[in-house]
């Protein structure tokens, strides 16, 4: 149902109408919303997955000198 | 042999005169085989500089710790007192000069020699490494240019008071300091005017790097450079907290750097260096700098590993360093340029180095980066990853919202840096973005001095903008505002999407106080 309205604006056009509000409203209130939106909160996507190791040590590197 | 004037045209013979005459350093070395020169020559000529003012004899406090420690025992005599030279953009004839000195009528006067004011260079008397501490004024900020690291330094000339912007460079000496150190004295000078602490000489941070993690060999004369853990023992001497970042990809570079450096905190940046020429040994050694700015020249943002949020941070295409064996504020481009080694392996996230290579040609080596370590305060307890683990969230929740339903998704560009809370009220009045009630409330709201802000922007516009505690406890609620710049954008796109959102999504503990703060700013 609702993809079928996909790409009917573009970036840069006004952004969501009270139309649409109402469509994101019932979706939110289906299952398929409630278990899309319970996905993205408790699964790691592929970036934040790299985020997390971010300040991973790399043991490799503490046992050299910056001499130059 | 002394200097019978004190006031020079600048241009580079009488730059590398100053130099020769003062350090004693042989001029062919000058000419020749010291890369220094030609950067500064280039960079004053940049700045436009007219004039230089020589000061023959000048007390250096950095090299005067490290003469009391390492030169004056040494058999031959070197000098305890140094030279300086002082630059203008404005042409300044001796004369004239000298009647200012002797208090007769002239047209020099103070406030002409601090309008054109370039900044200074101490010059060491010693035979190679002869630059000390420097503090020029940096290129001017353009659009895209950034020298976030900046603080005063107040000098005194004759007995005329002057002051330049800047943050100090100087190179190694390779006695009792190598890059490591100079990268960690640039940094403290940073932090030391942020944070408030002394700034010790290029010789205590050596030997308070090496105290609880000395190596098997000698560290007087300095041969080793110093290791992360060395460097972060340097750091917590100043009582500030060393914080470790793998710098393996442009990304974590990027955005780490741009979120720590808007705050005007300098970074230590380590890196490997490779010379295609030197073949077998192409890997020739590890190299330290101090970061200081960087450039937003790219105009578009990229995602986030590909697939991710758009960080404004993504838009930087050079970083600017204090690099001991270049110059200061030297730039180091992500150029994406990939190179193999001589197993034909291709190493990627290589940068551009101004570094000379072996036979002396810059732009020729290239950098491997590997850490990032930043000198924080205590309190700056939140890292910057938490924040973007938060936002990341938020992001990809609103797009897979608008794609699945098949809405025009909003492109929102995060601008996320680390700030101070009076910096940010600041900002505040000075974008005047947003008035009446909720301003004064802003304004007059108690903030903990160090917050995180990550501001979304729809079309190139501030639209909201949510703001952290720093100093918060990682499993406290963190968020202390979200704001509201723009209602056309967030009160139709947010409103729907926050207020109807499923339990599991709507009581998740992290999240909770995030929902709540955007309920309330758009009820």
């Amino acid at each position: 149902m609702a993809s079928k309205q996909k790409g009917h604006k573009q970036q840069g056009d006004a952004f969501w109408d009270s139309k649409q509000e109402k469509i994101v409203k019932d979706w939110l209130k289906s299952s398929e919303g409630r278990d899309t939106l319970s996905r993205i909160m408790l699964e790691d996507s592929k970036s934040s997955k790299i985020i997390k190791k971010m300040n991973t040590v790399d043991r490799n590197i503490l046992i050299k000198s910056y001499t130059i | 042999m002394p200097n019978s004037k004190s006031v020079f045209a600048y241009n580079k013979a009488n730059f590398i005169d100053q130099l020769h005459l003062i350090s004693g350093a042989q001029k062919n070395l000058l000419t020749d085989h010291k890369p220094h020169v030609d950067y500064f020559d280039g960079y004053l000529q940049d700045i436009n500089a007219l004039t230089m003012i020589v000061e023959e004899q000048y007390i250096d406090k950095d090299y005067l710790e490290d003469y009391t420690y390492y030169y004056v025992r040494s058999f031959p005599y070197y000098k305890k007192t140094c030279g300086r030279l002082h630059f203008f953009k404005t042409a300044i004839d001796e004369d004239e000069f000298d009647k200012f000195l002797k208090g007769k009528p002239s047209a020099v006067n103070a406030k002409i020699l601090q309008n054109n004011y370039l900044g200074f260079m101490v010059v060491k008397p010693l035979p190679k490494t002869i630059i000390g501490k420097t503090c020029l004024t940096p290129y001017p900020e353009i659009n895209r240019r950034y020298y976030q690291i900046m603080r005063g330094y107040n000098v005194n000339l004759f007995g005329v008071d002057l002051y330049v912007e800047s943050l100090a460079y100087q190179e190694q000496d390779g006695v009792v300091a190598a890059c490591a150190s100079i990268a960690i004295w640039s940094s403290l000078h940073g932090t030391g005017a942020l944070f408030q602490h002394a700034t010790p000489s290029p010789v205590e941070i050596t030997k308070t790097a090496t105290m609880y993690y000395p190596t098997a060999s000698r560290h007087f004369p300095e041969s080793h450079g110093l290791g992360p853990e060395q460097i972060a023992q340097a750091i917590r001497k100043m009582s500030l907290e060393p914080f470790y970042v793998d710098g393996n990809t442009y990304e974590n570079i990027k955005s780490t750097a741009y979120a720590y450096l808007k705050c005007k905190i300098p970074i230590i940046f380590g890196f490997e260096l490779h010379d295609p020429l030197l073949k077998k040994e192409e890997w020739f050694g590890r190299h330290a700098v101090t970061m200081t700015g960087y450039s937003l020249g790219l105009t578009k943002a990229k995602k986030f590993s590909g697939d991710g949020l758009l960080l404004t941070s993504s838009r930087i295409d050079k970083i600017y360093v204090h690099d001991d064996q270049v110059g200061a504020f030297a730039k180091m481009e992500f150029d994406e340029k990939i190179i193999k080694d001589s197993k034909k392996k291709n190493i990627l996230h290589t940068l551009s180095s101004s570094f000379p290579n072996c036979i002396g040609q810059i732009d020729k080596v290239r950098a491997k980066p590997e850490i990032l370590i930043i000198p924080l305060y205590h309190k700056i307890r939140i890292p910057f990853k938490s924040i973007l683990l938060i936002v990341e969230k938020f992001n990809n929740l609103i797009t897979i919202v608008a794609r699945t339903l098949g809405f025009p998704i909003p492109y929102i560009e995060w601008d996320i840096y680390l700030s101070i809370s009076s910096d940010f009220k600041s900002d505040i009045i000075e974008k005047n973005l947003i008035k009446g009630k909720k301003r004064e409330k802003i304004l007059k709201m108690l903030l903990p001095k160090y917050v995180w802000r990550a501001i979304g922007k729809v079309n190139d516009k501030e639209t909201f903008e949510f703001l952290f505690d720093a100093t918060d406890l990682e499993q406290g609620k963190k968020i202390l505002l979200f704001i509201d710049y723009d209602s056309k954008f967030t009160k139709p796109v947010l409103g729907p999407i926050v207020k109807n959102l499923p339990p599991t999504a709507k009581n998740h503990p992290e999240f909770k106080p995030i929902w709540d703060a955007v309920i309330s700013e758009l009820s």
